[in-house]
This record gives structure tokens, sequence and C-alpha cells, in this order.
């Protein structure tokens, strides 16, 4: 463990071991200008160099070349990142923080304390892979939240405050999961295209109707639609959390799955998976078995807003009466650069009047399990973003992925807004709907 | 103990450099108080010198280019030696297509404008004093005119300068191009410091070509009131104007006299908006402040002679030579405060006489006249709007009598004590402009 | 002499560590290493020195506690803004507290009336304009790092940018400050009007890169913003005939709001990124702006076409969107940071020449890196004659890093020996305090030393900047380098 003053005198021997493999060369193309710093959520709310994009690149560096040790501080500065790649939008040297930040996370493992690590790592190994054993969880889950148990169990003060902030996130589970009843789902009208929908983990268990309404819209646009029963989450929360041979792993068995079902494009309807998808590339890359596949599955993943204006959106489209606003969800925009096009859609819908949102492609503070492992600060975060959408005067929330939607939700509730939130193929499933429908407007709420 | 300084100082310039005629001395009397000997150095070694001559004696050293600005200051507690710069004449480098001239302290304005204007460039300052006075003079007096709303000060066009120090230096500080981080930007020790920090010998400015011809605008209107108003919506409006002032009817008179226009209503208020440059943008501003002036008042056009002789007028008022006897203040504060300042000064209670006020109402500075029996109370007045605006107000000119009784400089500035530190670090042994400065910093 | 010999020492580091947290709690004082490396660097990046400790005070009230805590254990104090200076102002070079000013970032107060507001020093350039501009109104310095740079350190380095040849640079737009002095003492400077009575310490204070005090507050001038604006690219075939489009466009006396001029290399970099449509073939493109009431606005877009087209201009192009004159500006103000892709390293000079010079001098940088074996690209403010040639380079390649350092210096020399200066816009910091004598005598800098001493006199604010030191600023990038070419990375 080096003092500051060992750190701070010339030519002062590495305080720590170097890791080779930390010194990737992403890092050579940051050139330190800064401009990633008021871009930077936490950056923002804590004014720290050590909680900016580049002061984390610079920490990775130093840790790297074994100038510092990994330690808790070090744990701490990559941990409290929320993953949201804005800083990668704004960067004029188009450095791919993610993946510094990915790599940083793989040396660390899981943070926490020693249980909240163990409990992390056994949730992403031994839960995120298993389709089966997440449906289960989730069945205890509802199981509690309907048994009066949690409200007793608060009431008792028995729930630590960290869980019960945690509950507070989580909406009543559904009755019932996504689990389609076969594997094949025929285009309405003229066969244009054969896609398969990736399901993911929370989409299934907690948004099944919009995994549906996904289904629809595609059909409605001639699309077959294939959801392969092989395929398994996307493994992006391994990835932020330090778990990369899990994910790799799970990036396998989704290969496998899709390219078997032989689709023209796979669509995603959470941009978080989208964004984990498009990389399976990068993951795999020195994988000889599997690096050709996993281009090949990257170039083939579309979110679904962009794959719907990629061609001509089928009509007819009714009428949907409501001021929204749209939050650009972080792995969307920065993740995937689509900022155009989920606007464009909304800007389709008859009656819908689009409100742009102040920072509306600021993070949230969702950013995956961040608002479970970060409270506080994605609490700080959230409030700014309640500002910001009670100064549009929105009727409505739109934003296409499930962690932000369950965030602002909660924010929602928190504040006393309003407001709702949707998904944006919700709505558009709700035109279709509108539009078979003559003058079948309805409250959108 | 000054003793022998003139003998001391004509070693230094020679004998044909050095004025002891005591007519000659006195027509170089700063508020009545006559310099024992007057130098005119022939360069800036030979300032450095003097100074330092002076400093090894004691003696008060007042430096002094036309003179145009004597009246600014306090009445100086001696005057020993008066170093003149009016030797240290002419431009030193010009290549007009830097758009950067130099030229020494001791340069009269309207020789420097002469020569730009060959090449249709000019330094776009039209102080008071006009163009008799040196460009040292005018930074060490910081003197702007109307047109600084568009062209901005004296301080943003200075970006090099040379001065011979008390301590006996000859320093420069700044450079020759227009953009320069290179060091403390020394040359904001000398504006507007009435001579205290040395003897100003060189100065480069950032210059600009000439936009030609320009019309006035003159809108008539019946109130303080309603002129506020108007300078107000043009401030809000796209226009541009070079200048932008609000006179009250006295100066209106006079201004408009000067430019031998038929008098307006005696008791109205004038908004003077000045246009230059491209003809349509000239054009724009005629038609806008047409629609603008509307029902408000009577508009008029100015162009040419009239035009030329009205700005001469309003960069002079109030002139302290058109008011020997009368005191004149100078207020500043927020822009869109220029009424509140107006009203301090007219509001003082039974004057004896006008308070003229010209306002120059788009950056906030105002001047006021009045005679010398309604100083006190007028400055009081407009002492206290100045600080209810959270500006300032100092006196400019009075007769030397009567600058004892005046609050000359007002309350004290923010940084009082770092000014008396930088002032003892530069004239460590005070001999420079005593009683000049205000706050005893001189 | 070694600059390790200079270093502080700090006598009692607990004590201060603890009498920084009284004022500021333990969440606002930094002693871990991995805290403290992460403040060795700012945007000039090759200079690098650790701090011994760092601050974010919240308000005036505690910059003035971190202030006395550290006069009393007789500590240097570094302000930083938001730290993208480019002349290592924010380093430490012999250690100290760095206090850092990104935690004071609210806009105190907006008087558009009286065209003016009043800001924290941690307020992001661009967000004063944010702020003002649905009323119409925007702050006019404008330095390409404007989205990340603060008004503190504008302040500082009295910043430029790519309005200055209109609006002027930061000292003509700020009217006043608060200023905590080393003794820890509280100034309000200016602030009162124009031609304010006493010395101009507000003038003196910008410029002076936090070597006389800490600026906790800044009241700036805002300004109306023009009703038409035309931004226009003017294409060349040489260097040479746009710099003589530079002249004869100021000549004609329109006075464009920006005159800005980038080079062939330049267009390489940048286009692949921007998407603008640059012809990668120019030799030169001058970005023109002009500015004004609707009205006028043709004619002097017609004035700039015509004197383009006097220069054998290839093409001229007007932005006819809002979208079109934001990829122009982006090719511009994108620039520096699309050097990564040229190169893994690039090195940027700031060196300003008498506008007429502006020919003669690009043949020189040119001549001068051609020797070295060199390129350079050409991004600069052509109406100001402020040059800023870039080295793209490659510190791995042995030698190179040096190679560098010595076509910058020579690249300078070139500009002081006509007429020019050291830097425009970003500063003296530690990077080019040695080369001061090459434009100041020894009198001079005393007469700037001694403004030092009024406001420092225990030589507390920011040591080792801008004066010239025993050590060159070479050994604070040796120290790096080393390092990071064993890992392959870049100084």
């Amino acid at each position: 463990m080096p003092t500051d003053q060992t750190l701070g005198s010339a030519g002062a021997e590495p305080a720590a071991q170097p890791i080779p493999r930390l010194a990737i060369p992403e890092l050579d193309r940051c050139i330190q200008c800064g401009f990633c710093l008021p871009h930077c959520p936490t950056y923002r709310i804590l004014g720290m160099e050590t909680e900016s994009p580049r002061g984390r690149i610079h920490l990775i560096e130093a840790v790297a070349q074994g100038r510092i040790p990994i330690d808790a501080r070090f744990e701490e500065h990559m941990y409290v990142c929320l993953g949201c790649r804005a800083c990668e939008t704004v960067c004029p040297s188009g450095v791919k923080f993610g993946t510094i930040i990915e790599a940083a996370r793989a040396e660390i493992g899981p943070t926490g304390s020693p249980a909240a690590r163990r409990l992390t790592r056994l949730a992403l190994r031994h839960l995120m892979p298993f389709p089966g054993r997440l449906r289960l969880g989730a069945a205890l889950l509802r199981l509690y939240q309907r048994s009066r148990v949690g409200t007793l169990a608060r009431a008792l003060h028995l729930v630590p405050r960290r869980l019960a902030e945690m509950e507070a996130l989580l909406p009543p589970v559904p009755d019932r999961f996504f689990a389609p009843p076969q594997e094949v789902f025929p285009a309405i009208g003229p066969r244009r295209a054969r896609v398969g929908l990736l399901s993911g983990c929370v989409m299934s268990l907690l948004f099944a109707d919009l995994n549906e309404a996904t289904i629809r819209v595609l059909r409605r646009n001639g699309c077959e639609v294939v959801v392969p029963r092989g395929q398994t989450c996307c493994a992006a929360l391994n990835l932020h959390n330090g778990e990369r041979e899990g994910a790799r792993d799970m990036a396998r068995r989704n290969i496998d799955a899709f390219l078997g079902a032989g689709v023209d494009a796979i669509v995603i309807n959470a941009a978080g998976c989208g964004s984990a998808s498009k990389e399976y590339d990068a993951l795999l890359r020195d994988d000889p078995d599997y690096a050709e596949k996993a281009a090949r599955y990257s170039r083939l993943c579309r979110d679904v807003t962009e794959f719907l204006m990629e061609r001509d959106l089928a009509g007819p489209l009714g009428e949907v009466r409501a001021r929204v606003t749209y939050q650009d969800p972080c792995h969307l925009v920065h993740g995937q650069g689509i900022r155009r096009q989920p606007r464009d859609l909304l800007r389709r819908i008859p009656g819908l009047e689009l409100v742009e949102m102040e920072g509306s492609d600021r993070c949230c503070g969702s950013a995956g399990i961040y608002n479970l492992i970060q409270p506080a600060y994605s609490r700080q975060i959230l409030e700014e973003k309640m500002a910001a959408v009670k100064q549009t005067g929105a009727d409505l929330v739109v934003a296409p992925n499930p962690g932000c939607m369950l965030q602002i939700a909660s924010g929602i509730r928190a504040f006393g807004l309003g407001t709702h939130v949707r998904h944006l193929i919700d709505l558009l499933d709700q035109a279709y709907a509108a539009g078979e429908r003559p003058g079948g407007a309805r409250d959108p709420a | 103990m000054t003793g022998d300084l003139a003998d001391r100082a004509r070693e230094i310039v020679g004998a044909a450099h050095l004025i002891t005629d005591q007519a000659a001395l006195a027509s170089l009397a700063v508020d009545g108080v006559r310099p024992a000997v007057a130098a005119h150095p022939g360069s800036g070694e030979e300032a450095a010198r003097l100074m330092t001559a002076a400093g090894e004696r004691g003696a008060a050293v007042l430096p002094r280019g036309a003179g145009v600005h004597q009246h600014l200051g306090g009445v100086p507690a001696r005057a020993d030696l008066v170093i003149d710069t009016r030797r240290l004449s002419g431009i030193t480098d010009y290549v007009p297509a830097d758009y950067v001239v130099a030229a020494r302290a001791g340069t009269p304005l309207r020789d420097l404008q002469a020569e730009l204007g060959r090449h249709t460039q000019w330094l776009p300052l039209d102080p008071p004093g006009g163009g008799a006075a040196t460009i040292g003079g005018l930074i060490a007096a910081n003197r702007n005119g109307p047109r600084r709303l568009l062209y901005g000060s004296i301080r943003d066009m200075l970006i090099g300068i040379r001065v011979a120090l008390p301590t006996g230096e000859v320093i420069k500080a700044g450079g020759k191009v227009v953009k320069n981080v290179a060091g403390y930007d020394l040359t904001k020790m000398f504006i507007g410091s009435l001579g205290s920090a040395g003897v100003i010998v060189e100065a480069t400015f950032k210059i600009s070509p000439f936009p030609g011809d320009g019309q006035t605008i003159l809108v008539t209107v019946p109130t303080r009131a309603a002129a506020h108003e108007l300078t107000t919506a043009i401030m809000r409006s796209y226009l541009l104007p070079a200048a932008l002032e609000a006179a009250d009817p006295h100066a209106l008179r006079h201004v408009t006299k000067a430019a031998g226009v038929t008098a307006p209503d005696p008791n109205a208020w004038g908004v003077l908006v000045l246009a230059e440059g491209l003809a349509e943008s000239r054009v724009r501003h005629v038609d806008e402040m047409r629609a603008l002036a509307g029902s408000r008042g009577r508009i008029e056009v100015l162009e040419g002679a009239a035009h030329t002789a009205l700005w001469r007028a309003v960069a002079e008022f109030p002139s302290p030579d058109a008011h020997p006897a009368g005191v004149i203040f100078r207020a500043g504060g927020p822009i869109a405060r220029w009424a509140d300042l107006a009203s301090g000064a007219q509001e003082a209670g039974a004057p004896a006489g006008p308070v003229g006020v010209l306002a120059h109402a788009g950056t906030g500075v105002l001047y006021a006249a009045c005679a010398a029996a309604d100083g006190p109370s007028v400055a009081a007045s407009l002492g206290a709007a100045a600080s209810a605006a959270g500006g300032y107000a100092v006196v400019e000119a009075a007769p030397p009598a009567l600058k004892p009784h005046l609050p000359l400089w007002g309350p004290p500035p923010g940084g009082l004590e770092l000014m008396r530190r930088l002032r003892e670090k530069f004239d460590p042994r005070g001999i420079m402009v005593p009683g000049r400065l205000g706050w005893g910093l001189s | 002499m070694q600059l390790a010999d200079l270093r502080h020492r700090i006598e009692d580091r607990t004590a201060l560590t603890r009498a920084l947290q009284e004022v500021l709690g333990s969440d606002r004082v930094f002693t871990h290493p991995a805290d403290l490396i992460a403040y060795e660097y700012d945007g000039a990046q090759v200079l690098t020195a650790i701090p011994d400790l760092v601050v974010l005070p919240g308000s005036t009230e505690e910059v003035v506690g971190v202030v006395n805590a550290a006069r009393r254990h007789r500590v240097p104090l570094i302000p930083r803004g938001a730290g993208t200076g480019l002349s290592g102002g924010a380093i430490t070079p012999i250690g100290g507290i760095l206090v850092s000013l990104a935690r004071m970032k609210r806009i105190l107060h907006v008087d558009l009336d009286n065209r003016c507001a009043v800001v924290q020093p941690g307020v992001i350039n661009l967000d004063v304009t944010k702020a003002v501009e649905g009323s119409g109104y925007f702050y006019a310095p404008d330095p390409s790092s404007q989205s990340a740079c603060s008004i503190g350190g504008n302040v500082a380095n009295n910043s430029g940018g790519v309005h200055t040849l209109a609006f002027g640079v930061t000292t003509n737009h700020v009217l006043g400050l608060t200023l905590v002095l080393p003794d820890g003492s509280v100034e309000r400077l200016g602030g009162r009007g124009a031609d304010e009575p006493g010395l101009d310490l507000t003038g003196l204070v910008v410029g002076s890169e936090g070597t006389l005090g800490i600026v906790t507050e800044v009241t700036v001038r805002l300004m109306r913003r023009r009703e038409g604006v035309r931004t226009m690219l003017g294409i060349f075939g040489t260097i040479a005939e746009a710099s003589q489009a530079v002249a004869d466009i100021i000549a004609s006396g329109i006075a464009p709001t920006a005159l800005e001029m980038i080079d062939q290399l330049t267009v390489e970099a940048v286009e692949p990124v921007v998407h603008a449509g640059l012809p990668l073939d120019a030799g030169a493109i001058l970005l023109i702006e002009v500015e004004g009431v609707c009205d006028a606005i043709d004619r002097s877009a017609g004035i700039v076409d015509e004197v383009c087209r006097k220069n054998q201009v290839r093409e001229v192009r007007i932005a006819r969107t809002e979208e079109e004159r934001h990829l122009y500006w982006a090719s511009r103000k994108g620039a520096f940071g699309a050097m990564g892709r040229l190169a893994p390293n690039y090195y940027l000079n700031d060196a300003v020449v008498p506008r007429s010079q502006l020919p003669a001098i690009m043949r020189q940088v040119m001549e001068i890196a051609r020797r070295h074996g060199l390129r350079v690209v050409n991004v600069f403010h052509a109406g100001d004659g402020n040059l800023h040639p870039l080295i793209p380079y490659d510190a791995a390649a042995p030698g190179e890093s040096d190679r560098v350092l010595k076509a910058s210096e020579e690249m300078l020399a070139a500009c002081v020996a006509v007429g020019g200066t050291l830097s425009g816009e970003h500063g003296i910091g530690i990077e080019k305090n040695n080369y001061m004598p090459w434009i100041f005598s020894a009198s001079d800098l005393d007469a700037q030393r001694r403004l030092k001493a009024a406001f420092d006199p225990e030589d507390l604010m920011n040591p080792f900047k801008v004066f010239p030191t025993p050590v060159s600023c070479g050994e604070l990038m040796a120290r790096r380098a080393p390092r990071l070419a064993a890992s392959g990375l870049w100084i």
C-alpha cells in the first residue's frame, strides 16, 4: 500500500503489481480533454475527478501500470459509475468507455460487502443464465408481494432499510410471465422478413404483455416472428458486474439459438439487451469457434425502433391522444447511437404530441442494478430527472427499456407526479389497435 | 530637499527641454497648484531617470500629456516636477494589414486618427476632450465616449504598453498581437491610474476598419420615464447602434445647437441612436426606430455635418470648458439603471441652477453638470442613488476651492487594501501624483 | 536542480487534514492515493504531478476555511476548474492542496436588462449561454472546450474562443469578481459599472492563472443574440490563398464574428467523424460567420463571397439550415479531439503573430515540421493571427517525443521573432514559463512579480507557474514517460 508521499516523489517504485491484461489499447485513445465530465451523471452530482470517465480511465491505467493497487477505494470509483456511456457519445476521440470499465470490473469482480458479492455472484452465475430458475424466483416474489408478509414485515421494521428501498423499485409481479405457446408467429399480410425476438429475462418476467405487443407490431409489419426456445438472458448484467466468463457462455447459447433459427434480423425491445448483444463480437473475438458467428450475430441485432424505421412502417395507425416526453435509454442513445428513430416513430402516431425534455439523454439512475447497489446516488440522479419530467408537463414518459421504466415509475410514485410510463412499442400497438376500430381513440393512461 | 531637482532634470533632458519660467509653469498648474519645474523627456529612459531623481529627493511627480484631463482627481498635495510626454510623439509601428498600431504616449489622438484614416482605419475611440488629448493621457484618464457601446472602451483596445516606472525601470507589458495571455495583463495597472503607476511611454492598440458615414436618429419624448422606456426597448431589440444616448432637455438643447439643428421642444428629453456600418443596416435602424418611437415621440434623422457635429457635442458633454465654474459628475451602474442615476442627480432638492444630464444609456454611464452652489447637494443625492443602484459616482471637475468639500470619489471600492499594496510596490516612495487618486491611494 | 528537491514538505499532514476536514467534512477532503492520482493531470496531459491533498469546497466561506488552514500550515494552494487547461495550470508541480471548484457550479443571478450574470467558478462556460439563450442572450467567449471548461478556468486563463475576433476574450466580458486572497480575506472587485474609479483589479486578476487568489464568484457580461447569422465555408486550393482572403475580408470592414481556418490534414481527421461533406483535397477551408440585423446579412455574406472569389476560392458554401451550421462548427471544434484518429498522440501549440505575418509563418511552420520529419495539422483563429499547429505523433516511436518538443520550440521561436507571443489563449502555466524571458526582460518580469507580491506575499498561490523556474517542464514530462512507454501508452 503506497503512501501519498511515495506517489508524489519522482521515480517512485511501482506501488503494486502491474496488470498487463488491463492495459487494453482502448486506454490509449483518451487524450484527457475532459469533454466527458459535464455529461457524466456521477461527476455532475459529486464533482470528483475520480467519479468522471476521464478520472476512471486514469485510475484504470494507473492500476494497469501497478502505480496503485486494486483496493476498496478503486473498487468504489469503478462501481459508482452507472455505465450509462453518455461519455462515449460526446467523446471526440471515440473512446469506448464501456469496454474499459467492463475490463476493470472483470478484474475486481462484483462489488459490495463480502456477503453481497457472494449473493451477486451467485445470482449472476446460477440465476441469470437459467430462464426456468428466474421464473421460479419471480413467482416466489409474486407470492411474497401478494401475501402481505412484506407489509407486515416493513411495519415491524423487520426489513433492512436497503432492502426496503430495493423493494420500492419493484413493480408488482404480473399474473403471468411471457411463455409463448409456439415458437413461430406468422406475419400478418405478405411475409417480408423472418425475425427473431430476444425475449429477455426481465422483459419476460415483468413485461410479458410488452413482448406480446412487440410480436403483434412486428407481425403487422410483415414479419414472421420466431422466439427461439433455446435463448437465454443477454448477459448484460453479468458484463456490467464483472462476470465476464459467465457472460461468454450465455452469449454462445444465444448465438446458437438465433443463428440456428435462420432469421433475417434479431429484434430486441430492451435497450440494455440490444447494446450487449451488439457487442457479442467483441466479447467473443478471441474465441476461435465463435468469433465469426458472434460477429454475424451482432450484425443481425436491431433495436425494435431501429428495425421498424429501417423499413416502411405499416399502417393504419389510429389516434392516441397524449402529450408525451421521451427519455433516451442510455443503452439505446449512448450504447447504440439510436436517438432519431424512436422520436420519428412517436411522431408517426396521430394525436400524439412530443415534448422534448431537458437532459433527455441523461441517465435516470436505473443503470442495470445500479439503483440497487448505489441507492443514494441513484436517488439524487432520479430527483433531477423527475424535475425535468415535471417541466415538460407531459402525461406520459416513453422509455423503451425495462430498467428505465421501473426507475421512472418509482420516481413518479415517490414524487407524486401524475405521469405514467409507457414503452414505445406499447403505444404503437395501441395505435394499431385504434387504427382497426373506427374512431377508436382511448385514453392512453 | 528638492532644491537641485531642476539641475538634475536639466542634466537628464537638456536645458532646451526644461521649463522653469514661472509664466509657463503657471499654464501647467493643476487645480491651481503650480509645479516647481517641468521636463520634456525625449525617451522612456529619460522619464525613468527623472522619476529616480524625484524619488531620491522625495519630490512629487505629475505626469502630463496635453493637459486635457487634468481636471480629474483631487487637488495635488504637491507638484514638484511635471513630466510632460509631448516630445514622445509619433507612430512607432504601423502595418495596416495587422490592424495594430503602436505610437508614443505624447501623440495626440487626432494625429493618430489622421494617419490611420489614410488607410480607412481608426482607433474606435471618441473620448471627451477630443483629438487634442494624447494617447497616454487617454489611457491614464481612461476616457471613453458614446461609441463604446459597439466598439468597446480603451481597455478593450489597448494590447501593449511601455511605461517608465517610478522605481527607474522602463518596462513593457502585453505585446503587439490581438490575443495574448503571456504573463499578467499589466496594461490594466495603467488604465485610469491618473499617472500614479508611472509615465506611459508608448502604447499599442488594436484598431478597426473605419465604418464610414453614419446617421443619427433622434427621438424626442416628453419625460425621463419615456426616454428610459424607449432606451430599454431598443436594448431589448436586435438593433446594434454604435451609440445610444438619453439627453435631458438641457443636454439635448446643447447638443442639437452644436449640430445646428432647429431646437426641439425645449422641455423634451432626447433619445439619440447612432447607426453606423452597411447602408442596409442603417436603413433598418431608421425604420425600426420609427416603429419603436411610434406614438412615444417625434423622430428626426440627421446626416452629414449635423450628424458629425452632434456626436462631437455628445462626447464632450458636459465639457469643463463650458462649465468652468460648475461641477461635473460621472456615474456608472447597471446599464438599465441610468434613469435612477439621472433622477438622483436631478432631484437633489431646490437647485440654484439647472442640472444637465446625459446618459450613455447602452453602457450605464451618466454625466451630469450643475452650478458650483448645487455641487454638494447633487453629489450627495447622486451618490446615494448610485449606491442604491450598486453603482458609483465621482466628481470629474469642480472649482479647486470646492473640491475638498465634495465626495470626489465616493465610498471606497472593494479591494482598496490591495490597491494600496500595489501602489506601494510600484511607487514605494509615494512620489506619484500625491493627492490626486482617491481614498488616500496617492 | 531536480523537482523532487523542490517538492513542498508538509510538516504535520495529520493536523492539516484534520483542519481541512473541520471545514469541509471528511467526504470532501481526499488523501487516498486512488483519489490523488486522478488529479495529477489536466487537459495538458503530458505534464503530471500528484497533489498532497485534494479538497472540494462548496462556497466562498469554505474556500476561506481551506485557505486559512493552508496558510497556517504554509502549504501551497492550487485552484482547479474543470481541468481542461492546456498548459498544466491546474497541476501541482511541487505538491500542495489542490482546490477543485467543481462543486461551485451554481448560476447565482441573471439580470437580462442589465446584461450580466453572477456565477460560481465551477459553472461550465456553455451553461451560462444555455441559461439565457431562450431569452435571446449569450455569453460571448466560446473556447472550443466550452461544453466542458469552467468559467473560473476561463478567468484564470483569459480564454478566447472562435468568436474572439468580434467579441473579444474573457477579460472583455468579466465585470467583477469575488476573490479569496491567500491571507484568507475576501475581496469583491469591480462590478459597479463601466469605468469604475480606482485601479482595475478585476482586469489584473483575469489571466493571472490562479496565482493571485481563488476566484469564487464571477460577474459576467451577457450579450444580446444577433438577429441574423450566416455561416459560410470558403474552400481554397492553398493556405496562401485562404490567408489572403482572411486579410481582405477584415479589410472590407464588415467585421465577421468568426474567421477560422482548417487545413487539409484536419479535414482528413474530422470528416470521417463529423460528415459535414468537406472536400478532402482542399488545401485550406475558411469558416466564416457574419452576424447582424437580418437586413444587412445578405450584403455582408455577399461581400465575403466576392472577396473569396477574388482570391481564387474553389467554392463558397453557405449553411442553409441550423443543422448544417452545426456540422460546419463541429468540423472546427471537434478538430483537436479527432486528432486521436491520426496518431496516438498530439502536441498542440498556441502562438500568435501579427496578422500580416500569417502566410510567412505558415511556411516556416511547415518547413520546421518537414525538417524534423513530422506532420503538422493547422486549425486556427486566422482572423486573430492565433495559430494552433498540431503535431500528431507516436510517443512509442523512439526519439519522436523529443523531436516534437524541439520542433514546437522552433515554431514558437519563429513566431516570437516576427513580433508574436507565447500564448494566445491557453496560458503559460508550467508549459511555457521558461520561455517567458524570450519576450519579457528581467525588469518586465520583475514588474509582474510586484503584482504577484501585492496579492500573495508568501507565495502560496499556485507556485511554479507563469514565471521561469529552476526546472523545466521537460522534467515533469519525463517522470511519466518511461512508465507509460513501457506499457505502450502515450506521454
